[in-house]
C-alpha cells in the first residue's frame, strides 16, 4: 500500500529545523507530472522527524545524513522516496495518486480530491492561524483572513461565539449563518468555541456554487469545512506540548463623559436635581471613573495543551488535550475550557479503512449580568451609564460593606436586615459578584466514524456517521442579601441538550483514461436528524444565601420545558471531468426535503456546473516564464436556505389557562401555509487564480452575482386576522460583488522571508422584490426599512438638520424639501447607511529571520454603521442621574446659538432616534501580533530528547482604529446597547516539541 | 462475489438511515383537528377569556396616562411618556398593542364560532346543549366587547348626523378567516354589529345567574355591556333601563364603608363588582401598572418610589367625609428605618428625585392584591381588573337619565344613591356636571377618561400639579406636562390606525382618522 501523509503541524513546526550537524546540505525542488511546484509539500528524512515544507516555487532545503533517503509526501499524491546519493540537489516529481483512498475529503463528499483539481472557488485558512490565539472562540480569529468574509465579535464575554457571514447578508428572514462541516459532519457556530484551535489542520471556506452546491440544502451561505489534524502512520511519536499566560483588557472605548463636578453643574443649571440633594452630592465631591472600577485591566488567562500524533505501519493517531482558564474583562464573567481529542485510522485490510474522530469538550462559565440582562441592570451596572459623581465604596457613603478579607482580597459585606440600601439608594455594583450567579456549563461531545471499503481499483465506498451532542446547564442564582431588591432571593435551572446526528454514504469512482481524459463520479445520500429540548425552573423566596436551591424556594415554582425536531434527507451525484489537466468541468445536482416546509413543498432540487482552464498547462504559455500558473473558472448554480424555524408551515394553537382551565388559542405568529418550500439562491462566480515571478506574487480574483429568490419572508399580517405575521416564499435579493486577494514574497533569502497579504471584498446588497408589490416595508421599531432599491440593512430615520439658532428647537427634513419641527413618521426616510459595511478586508505581514517570526494581521471594515444606543441614554434629559455626555455643553441658551444640542426641556429628540445617532462604524483593527523564536536546532540536539523550543508573543485586538463614538464598533447589529465591549489580550507562550 | 456481497450491504445500510418529515411540535396542536368536541370546546372557552383578559388588560392604563388624574414626577423614566404630552405617533406601540390584542381576542372568538357546526355533541343532552350554548354566547360576549374596545378608541365619539359616513367606525370582524383584508364600517354599521352580537349573548346566556365578583360572563355582565355600549352610543333610553334594571335587581349593592371599598380594591373582591377577570399567582394578570403610580421596591415598608403622583385637581376633587379619599391615595410620612451605616433614623416614605419627601399623596388604588404575589410577602403591585361595577351602573342611569330627562327617568336619584354610599351629601337638582365630578371620582384609573370627554365633548385641562413641599419640586414640569390642555376638536382624541396596521392592510391606508395622514 502505498503512504500518504497527511500535512501535520509537525511539518510546520519543523520549518525552523534546517541546522543538523554533520549532515549534508541537501535542496531541491518538488513539482507534479505537469513540472509545476507543488506548494507545501513535506520532506522528511527517512526514519527521523525532521522536516520541511516545500516554498511557494516547490523548493526546499533540508540537512540529512549522507546515504539517508528522504520521504516526500503531499495530499492527493503517491509519497516519494528519495534516495540520497552524493549530489547535492534533487528534483522530486509527485504522481498524483488517481486510487488513493486514505486522502483527505477536502471538498465536498466522497473519499478524496484535492484542493487544484477542481473548479470551485475555496479559500484555504492553514491551521496555523488558528494556533495559539488568546480566545476561546476560533471563529474570530479568521476575521481579516477570507476575503468575503464577515467574522463579528459582538462582546467580549469570553464564552461569546462569533457571527459569520460571506457575501453579505442573503435573506431577509432566514438564516444568513453559513453551514458550518466539521470533518464532513454539520455543526452550529457556536459549537465551533469547543474545539480546540491548536486540533485543527485547516479552515476551507466555500464560495462558489461548484463548490457549495454539493451541499444543496442550507448551502446559501457559504460552507466553512473544518479538517482536524490526523497522525501519519510509519512515524515516531511527536509531542508537542504548548502553554502561555496573558492578560485581557476592555479593547476601546471612545465615549466622553462629563466629570463629577460638571455633572453636578449641569444638573443645577437646568433645575434638575433639588437644592438638597445638590449639596449632599457637592459634599462627597466624587469624580469616579467607573470604567476603571468595572473593568479589569489584568483579567488573567492561562492555557495549556499537549498533543501526540504518529503513527505505525497501518494505524495512525493525533491525540490532544488542552486547558483554558480565562477571566473576563467584566468582573463575574470568565470561562474555563477542558478539550480532548482522539483521531484514529486504521487499514484494517488491504480494502478496508477505517477511523474515528472524538472530541468532547466541557466549558464551566460565569455569565457576567450585562451580557444576560442589560436592560434590567441598575444604572451603576450599565457601565458607559454609570455617572461619575456617584461616590464609589471609598467614599463615606456606605455600600454596605465592612472591611476587606486579607486572605482572598474580597470585600466583606454586612449582611444585616436592616441594611438594604445605602445612603444613596444605590447598589454598589460589585457587590453583584456576590449576589447573582449566572454558570453555565456545557458538555459538548462531537464524535465521526467512517468506514471506506475499495472493492476495485478506483471505487469507493464510504460509510460515516457523525453526532454532535450538546448539553448546556445554566444556573443562576439570586441571593436575597442582595441590595437591589432586598429580600428577593430565587433560583433557576434550565438545561438545554441537543444532538444532531448525520449518515452519510457515497459511493465514488476515479479513473484516468490514457492519462488524458481523467474522470470522477460521486453519488451519495445523508440524513440528518436533529432533536431539541429544554428544560427551566424557578422558585423564588429564598431567605438565606447559604441555601439558595431550588428546594429552599418559598414562592410559586415556575417550571417549563420544550422540545422540537427536524430532518433532512438529501441524495446526490457529481460528476467531474478533465481534459489533459487543462479543461475541467464539473455538475453535480442534490435533491433535499425538510421536514420544516409544508407538505405540498418540502423538496428541491438544486445544481451545479462549473468549468476551469488551465491556461499555464497550454502549449503556447510554456515561453511565458513569468507566469508559474493561471487558472480561469466560472461556475453557475442554486443553493437552498432552510434557515427557519422548525414546524413554520403549520398553522398552530397554542395552551393558556383561565380560572385555571387548560385553554387553546391562535398561535399569532404564523398562519398555515401548506406551500411553504425553500428559499433559494442563484450563484454565479467568475475569477481567476495566478501565480507569478516564480510563484513570489499570488492573485485570487472572483465576482460573483448571488440572487436569492422565493425568500423565506415573515410577511406582515393585518392585525385584523388575528395574526402579526405568516412565512412566505416571496422576493428577492441580490449581492453582487468582487473578492481579490493579493501574496507576495517580498523577500525570499536563505535568511530572510518576508510575506504581505491583502485581501478585500466589495458587496452591494440589494432587495430586488418585496412582498404584496409593496416597494417598502418600514419596521419603525428597528429603524429600518427593507425598500427595492436598497441594502437590506439600510437605516430609517428622520434626519436631523440641527438646532433653530433663532428658538432653540431640533429641525428635521421634512417631506419635500420642508424643514419641520415636529417629529411624525412622515420624515423618516432612508438614510443610505447600512449595518452591513460594502467593504471588508484583511491585511498582513509574515517575517521570518533566522529562527524569529513576526506576523501582524489586521482585519477592517468600512462603511459600516450603526446606532449608538448608548449617546440616547448619555444625552437625554430624562436620564439626568446617568452620565452624561461633554458634548451637552454644547446647548443652546439664546436667539443666536449655533449649537449641537437644542435648548432645554424639548423631549425630542432626546426622546428619538434619529439621524444623528448614526454613527459610522468603520474600523481597522490590529487582530493578531505575533512575534516568536524558534531555539537553534543544534541546542536541541545537545539535550537529546527535545525536538523544538519556541517562545512567543501574542496580543489580540492590540489597536483598533474607529470613529465610532460607542463601546466597540465591530458589534454585528444595528445597534450597540451598554454591553460587554470587546477584550484586548496580551499573551505570553511556550511550545515544546520532542 | 465477496465484493459484490459488500456492495449490496453498503446499500443495505444507506436505505435504513432515511427520515421522518412529518414532525408536529410537541407543545402546540394543529390547527385543523383542535376544535371536534365539547371538550375541546371548553379549552377555547378558557382561551378565548384569556385573550380578552389581555385585551382589556393592556387597554386600562394607557388612555388614562392623557388624561388628568397624574403628573409625572421628575426622572419618571419615559413611561407612557408619548401618551401623556400627546405626543404619540401612528408607531406608538401602547396603542398598537391595543389594537392588536382586541383584534386577536376578536380572531379566537371567530374561530369557534365559525367552526361551531364542526363540533360534535349531544344535542338531545340538555346538559351538553346548555354548554355548547353558554361557551357560543360567551364568544359572541368577547367579540362585541373587543370591537367596542377599538370602536372606543379609533373612532370618534357617536356623531347620528355623521354615523352612516363612510369608514367612520372600524373593520369588523365577523368570521375567521386569516387571509381577509378589510374595510372599515360605518360609525352605525360597527354599533349594529356590536350590538346584535350582544343580543346574540343575551339570549344564549339568559340562564347564566349573575352572581358577585364573576370571573365569568352571565346575563348580568351582558345587561352592563349593553347599558356602557349604548350610553357611548348616547342611546340613552336603552342605557338607562339596563342600567337602571341591574340596580334595581340588587345583586350588588354598592359598599359603603372605606373598610369595605379598600378591601374592594386590594382583595379585588367585592359586592359591587359583576364581571372581574380571573387573576391568580399562576395567571398574574392584571393592573400591573400599579407599579407606575406608588412602586415600593421592597416589602419592608422603606419607602414609595412613584413615577406618577395624582394631581392637585384631582385631589381637589375629594371631600374629606369621601370614602374613596382615603382608599384611592396615602400620603407619605415620616418613618422609623435605618439608613445605610444601620443607624436609626426618621425619614419619609417617600423618594422622588432622590430625595425623601413629606406630604406627597401618591396614587394608592390599585396597592395590590397580597394574593397574587407569588413570593408571599413580596409586593408585586397587581390587582385583578374588575370589568363591571354596579357603581358604573348607576352613574350610567345618573348620565343617561338628565341626558333623557322624561317622566319616567330618575337620573338624579341614581347620582345621588351613589354619593350616599360614598359619604357625599345628595344633591338637589344635579346637573351634567356634578355627573361628570361624580364619574371622575368613581372610575378613577378604570380606562374610561378619554372615553368620557370624547363623549362629553369636553377638553383636555391643565393638570394642576401637587404644589413644590421643601423647596422639592415633585413633578416634571413644561408646556408638554401640567400646562397642556387639549381642545375637543383636537384630531389627537381619536387614535391612529397604527402604521404597521395600514401597512399590512393598504385599505386603511385612504381611511385614515383626521389628520393622521402624513
Amino acid at each position: 500500500m502505498v503512504r500518504k501523509i497527511v500535512l501535520s503541524i509537525i511539518a510546520v513546526l519543523a520549518v525552523a529545523f534546517v541546522a543538523f550537524a554533520q549532515n549534508m546540505r541537501v535542496s531541491g525542488v518538488v513539482v507534479d507530472e505537469a513540472n509545476k511546484p507543488v506548494v507545501g509539500a513535506t520532506i522528511f528524512v527517512e526514519g527521523s522527524n525532521v522536516g520541511v515544507t516545500s516554498g511557494l516555487d516547490g523548493s526546499f532545503i533540508i540537512e540529512a545524513p549522507k546515504g539517508g533517503a528522504l520521504n516526500v509526501s503531499f495530499i492527493g499524491y503517491e509519497s516519494q522516496k528519495v534516495q540520497l546519493g552524493s549530489q547535492t540537489q534533487y528534483r522530486v516529481v509527485m504522481k498524483e495518486d488517481a486510487l488513493a483512498i486514505e486522502s483527505i475529503s477536502v471538498i465536498g463528499y466522497g473519499t478524496g480530491n484535492k484542493v487544484g483539481t477542481i473548479t470551485g472557488a475555496v479559500a484555504k485558512v492553514d491551521g496555523a492561524v488558528l494556533e495559539n490565539k488568546p480566545t476561546v472562540n476560533v471563529a474570530d480569529a479568521l476575521q481579516g483572513q477570507v476575503a468575503g468574509m464577515q467574522v463579528y465579535t459582538s462582546s467580549g464575554e469570553p464564552s461569546a461565539s462569533s457571527s459569520i457571514r460571506l457575501h453579505g447578508t442573503g435573506t431577509l428572514w432566514a438564516s444568513s449563518s453559513p453551514l458550518v462541516l466539521l470533518d464532513g459532519a454539520p455543526i452550529s457556530i457556536s459549537t465551533m468555541n469547543s474545539l480546540n484551535p491548536n486540533d485543527i489542520e485547516s479552515v476551507n471556506v466555500l464560495k462558489d456554487a461548484s463548490a457549495t452546491s454539493v451541499y444543496g440544502s442550507r448551502a446559501a451561505n457559504g460552507v466553512i469545512y473544518i479538517t482536524t489534524k490526523k497522525g501519519q502512520r510509519d512515524r515516531e511519536a511527536t509531542v508537542t506540548f504548548n502553554a502561555q499566560y496573558g492578560i485581557s483588557q476592555p479593547a476601546s472605548h471612545k465615549y466622553e463623559i462629563m466629570s463629577g463636578p460638571d455633572h453636578l453643574n449641569y444638573l443645577e443649571k437646568y433645575g434638575m436635581m433639588s437644592a438638597g440633594n445638590l449639596a449632599v452630592f457637592r459634599a462627597l465631591n466624587q469624580n469616579t471613573n467607573w470604567r476603571e472600577i468595572f473593568y479589569d485591566d489584568q483579567a488573567p488567562m492561562y492555557q495549556v495543551d499537549m498533543s501526540v500524533t504518529g503513527g505505525s505501519k497501518k494505524t495512525s493517531y493525533y491525540m490532544s488535550g488542552m486547558f483554558m482558564d480565562q477571566r473576563g474583562t467584566d468582573r463575574g464573567s470568565g470561562v474555563h475550557k477542558y478539550a480532548v481529542r482522539a483521531n484514529v485510522e486504521t487499514q484494517a485490510k488491504p480494502w478496508l479503512k477505517m477511523g474515528m474522530n472524538t472530541a468532547i469538550a466541557h466549558t464551566d462559565a460565569d455569565i457576567s449580568r450585562v451580557t444576560l440582562e442589560s436592560a434590567n441592570a441598575s444604572i451603576l451596572e450599565w457601565t458607559p451609564m454609570a455617572a461619575m459623581m456617584w461616590p464609589t465604596w471609598d467614599a463615606p457613603v456606605d455600600w454596605g460593606i465592612t472591611g476587606i478579607d486579607p486572605e482572598t482580597g474580597d470585600y466583606i459585606f454586612e449582611f444585616g436586615d436592616e441594611l438594604t440600601y445605602n445612603a444613596m439608594g444605590l447598589v454598589n455594583p460589585l457587590q453583584l459578584d456576590k449576589f447573582f450567579k449566572n454558570e453555565r456549563h456545557t458538555t459538548q461531545i462531537n464524535a465521526t466514524g467512517f468506514v471506506v471499503i475499495n472493492p476495485l481499483e478506483g471505487l469507493n465506498l464510504k460509510s460515516q456517521v457523525s453526532a454532535d451532542i450538546w448539553n448546556m446547564d445554566d444556573n443562576r442564582s439570586h441571593s436575597p442579601n442582595n441590595f437591589d431588591y432586598p429580600g428577593d432571593g430565587w433560583r433557576s435551572r434550565r438545561h438545554y441538550s441537543d444532538y444532531t446526528i448525520t449518515y452519510t454514504n457515497t459511493i465514488d469512482y476515479q479513473r484516468s483514461i490514457d492519462d488524458v481524459h481523467n474522470i470522477y463520479a460521486l453519488a451519495g445520500h445523508e440524513s440528518i436528524m436533529y432533536q431539541y429540548e429544554g428544560f427551566y425552573g424557578y422558585k423564588g423566596g429564598q431567605t438565606s444565601d447559604k441555601m439558595l436551591t431550588l428546594n429552599n424556594g418559598t414562592g410559586t415554582p415556575n417550571v417549563s420545558d420544550s422540545f422540537t425536531e427536524y430532518t433532512f434527507n438529501s441524495a446526490f451525484a457529481r460528476l467531474e471531468y478533465n481534459y489533459a489537466r487543462k479543461y475541467f468541468v464539473d455538475a453535480s445536482v442534490r435533491y433535499d426535503e425538510s421536514s420544516r416546509f409544508g407538505a405540498n413543498n418540502r423538496g428541491a432540487i438544486f445544481w451545479s456546473v462549473g468549468a476551469m482552464w488551465d491556461v499555464k498547462n497550454e502549449k503556447f504559455m510554456e515561453n511565458a516564464r513569468w507566469i508559474n500558473s493561471l487558472n480561469v473558472k466560472a461556475s453557475y448554480g442554486t443553493q437552498g436556505n432552510a434557515g427557519i424555524d422548525d414546524y413554520a408551515s403549520l398553522g398552530l394553537v397554542g395552551s393558556t389557562t383561565y380560572g385555571d382551565q387548560a385553554g387553546l388559542v391562535l398561535d399569532t405568529n404564523q398562519i398555515a401555509n401548506p406551500d411553504l418550500g425553500w428559499e433559494t439562491q442563484k450563484l454565479f462566480t467568475a475569477g481567476f487564480t495566478a501565480s507569478l515571478w516564480r510563484n513570489r506574487v499570488t492573485v485570487d480574483f472572483e465576482f460573483y452575482n448571488r440572487k436569492t429568490e422565493n425568500m423565506l419572508q415573515l410577511v406582515p399580517f393585518p392585525a385584523t386576522s388575528g395574526y402579526l405575521n405568516g412565512y412566505k416564499n416571496i422576493g428577492s435579493l441580490v449581492n453582487r460583488g468582487i473578492d481579490l486577494k493579493i501574496a507576495a514574497d517580498v523577500v525570499r533569502t536563505k535568511d530572510w522571508l518576508v510575506n504581505v497579504y491583502a485581501n478585500l471584498n466589495y458587496n452591494k446588497n440589494e432587495i430586488t422584490e418585496l412582498f404584496n408589490g409593496y416597494t417598502e416595508y418600514p419596521m419603525l421599531e428597528y429603524g429600518m426599512c427593507y425598500a427595492i432599491g436598497h441594502s437590506a440593512t439600510e437605516f430609517y430615520y428622520p434626519t436631523l438638520l440641527g438646532v433653530d439658532p433663532e428658538d432653540g428647537y431640533y429641525m428635521w427634513r421634512g417631506p419635500n424639501g420642508t424643514v419641520v419641527k415636529d417629529v411624525s413618521e412622515a420624515i423618516y426616510e432612508l438614510q443610505g447607511k447600512s449595518h452591513d459595511p460594502s467593504w471588508v478586508g484583511g491585511f498582513g505581514v509574515n517575517a521570518r529571520w533566522k529562527g524569529i517570526s513576526v506576523a501582524a494581521d489586521f482585519a477592517w471594515v468600512a462603511d459600516k454603521w450603526m446606532i449608538n444606543n448608548d449617546r440616547y441614554f448619555l444625552e437625554a434629559d430624562a436620564f439626568s442621574s446617568y452620565a452624561r455626555s461633554v458634548d451637552l455643553f454644547d446647548r443652546w441658551e439664546k436667539p443666536g446659538d449655533v449649537a449641537k444640542y437644542g435648548r432645554f426641556g424639548l423631549n425630542t429628540p432626546d426622546n428619538l432616534f434619529d439621524s444623528h445617532l448614526i454613527e459610522d462604524a468603520s474600523f481597522l483593527r490590529l487582530k493578531n501580533l505575533t512575534v516568536g523564536y524558534d531555539l537553534p536546532r543544534n541546542w536541541m540536539a545537545k539535550t537529546g530528547f527535545l525536538q523544538g523550543v519556541r517562545v512567543y508573543f501574542t496580543a489580540r485586538n492590540l489597536l483598533t482604529f474607529t470613529k465610532y463614538s460607542g463601546f466597540d464598533p465591530e458589534v454585528d447589529a444595528n445597534l450597540s446597547y451598554s454591553g460587554y465591549p470587546n477584550s484586548r489580550q496580551f499573551v505570553g507562550g511556550i511550545q515544546l516539541t520532542f | 462475489m465477496k465484493k459484490l456481497a459488500i456492495l449490496l450491504a453498503f446499500f443495505g445500510l444507506t436505505a435504513l438511515t432515511s427520515c421522518e418529515m412529518e414532525k408536529y411540535p410537541a407543545d402546540k396542536q394543529v390547527m385543523d383537528t383542535a376544535l371536534e368536541t365539547l371538550a375541546d370546546l371548553e379549552k377555547f372557552e378558557a382561551g378565548v377569556y384569556s385573550t380578552f383578559r389581555a385585551a382589556y388588560n393592556v387597554a386600562l392604563v394607557p388612555s388614562d396616562m392623557q388624561a388628568d388624574y397624574v403628573n409625572p414626577v421628575k426622572e419618571f423614566g419615559e413611561n407612557y411618556g408619548a401618551l401623556h404630552r400627546w405626543e404619540y405617533g401612528i408607531d406608538d406601540y401602547d396603542i398598537y398593542d391595543i389594537w392588536v390584542y382586541a383584534y386577536y381576542a376578536i380572531a379566537n372568538a371567530n374561530f369557534v364560532i365559525s367552526n361551531k357546526d364542526e363540533i360534535t355533541y349531544d344535542k338531545e343532552n340538555p346538559e351538553e346543549v346548555a354548554i355548547f350554548n353558554t361557551i357560543l354566547g360567551e364568544m359572541y360576549f368577547v367579540r362585541a366587547m373587543s370591537h367596542f374596545l377599538i370602536l372606543d378608541k379609533f373612532a370618534g365619539a357617536y356623531n347620528a348626523a355623521k354615523a352612516d359616513e363612510a369608514y367612520s367606525g372600524i373593520p369588523i370582524i365577523s368570521a375567521f378567516n386569516p387571509t381577509e383584508v378589510p374595510s372599515r364600517a360605518t360609525m352605525n354599521q360597527s354599533y349594529a354589529s356590536i350590538i346584535s352580537d350582544l343580543e346574540t349573548a343575551e339570549d344564549l346566556l339568559a340562564g347564566v345567574e349573575g352572581e358577585a365578583n364573576s370571573n365569568y360572563i352571565t346575563i348580568d355582565a351582558v345587561s352592563a355591556a349593553l347599558a356602557r355600549v349604548y350610553l357611548q352610543k348616547k342611546d340613552y333610553t336603552n342605557a338607562y333601563n339596563y342600567a337602571k334594571d341591574l340596580i334595581n335587581d340588587g345583586t350588588y349593592p354598592l359598599i359603603d364603608t372605606e373598610a369595605g371599598l379598600k378591601a374592594l380594591y386590594s382583595s379585588d373582591k367585592g359586592s359591587e363588582v359583576i364581571l372581574s377577570f380571573y387573576s391568580s399567582t399562576t395567571e398574574l394578570n392584571g393592573v400591573s401598572a400599579a407599579r407606575w403610580f406608588v412602586n415600593d421596591p421592597s416589602n419592608k415598608n422603606l419607602g414609595f418610589e412613584p413615577n406618577f403622583i395624582p394631581t392637585q385637581k384631582m385631589l381637589d376633587l375629594f371631600a374629606d367625609e369621601d370614602i374613596r379619599k382615603n382608599t384611592y391615595f396615602i400620603v407619605s410620612e415620616d418613618v422609623a428605618t435605618t439608613d445605610a451605616t444601620g443607624a436609626a433614623v426618621t425619614r419619609p416614605n417617600c423618594k422622588i428625585g432622590g430625595s425623601y419627601i413629606k406630604g406627597v399623596y401618591m396614587f394608592n388604588k390599585y396597592p395590590g392584591n397580597p394574593a397574587l404575589q407569588s413570593t408571599p410577602g413580596t409586593k408585586n403591585n397587581v390587582n385583578a381588573i374588575k370589568f363591571f361595577r354596579i357603581a358604573e351602573m348607576y352613574l350610567i342611569a345618573a348620565e343617561a337619565g338628565i341626558l333623557d330627562a322624561n317622566a319616567t327617568t330618575d337620573g338624579a336619584k341614581y347620582l345621588n344613591d351613589l354619593r350616599q354610599k360614598r359619604g357625599l351629601a345628595a344633591i338637589d337638582a344635579p346637573t351634567m356636571a356634578d355627573v361628570k365630578e361624580e364619574r371622575v371620582r368613581e372610575m378613577m384609573f378604570e380606562g374610561q377618561r378619554i372615553s368620557d370627554l370624547k363623549r362629553w365633548g369636553d377638553g383636555l385641562e391643565v393638570r394642576t400639579p401637587q404644589a413644590p413641599i421643601d423647596d422639592n419640586v415633585l413633578v416634571t414640569t413644561g408646556d408638554h406636562y401640567e400646562l397642556l390642555t387639549v381642545p375637543a376638536n383636537d384630531f389627537r382624541w381619536v387614535w391612529p390606525i397604527p402604521a404597521k396596521e395600514v401597512y399590512a392592510n393598504q385599505l386603511l391606508n385612504s381611511q385614515q382618522n383626521p389628520g393622521w395622514n402624513s
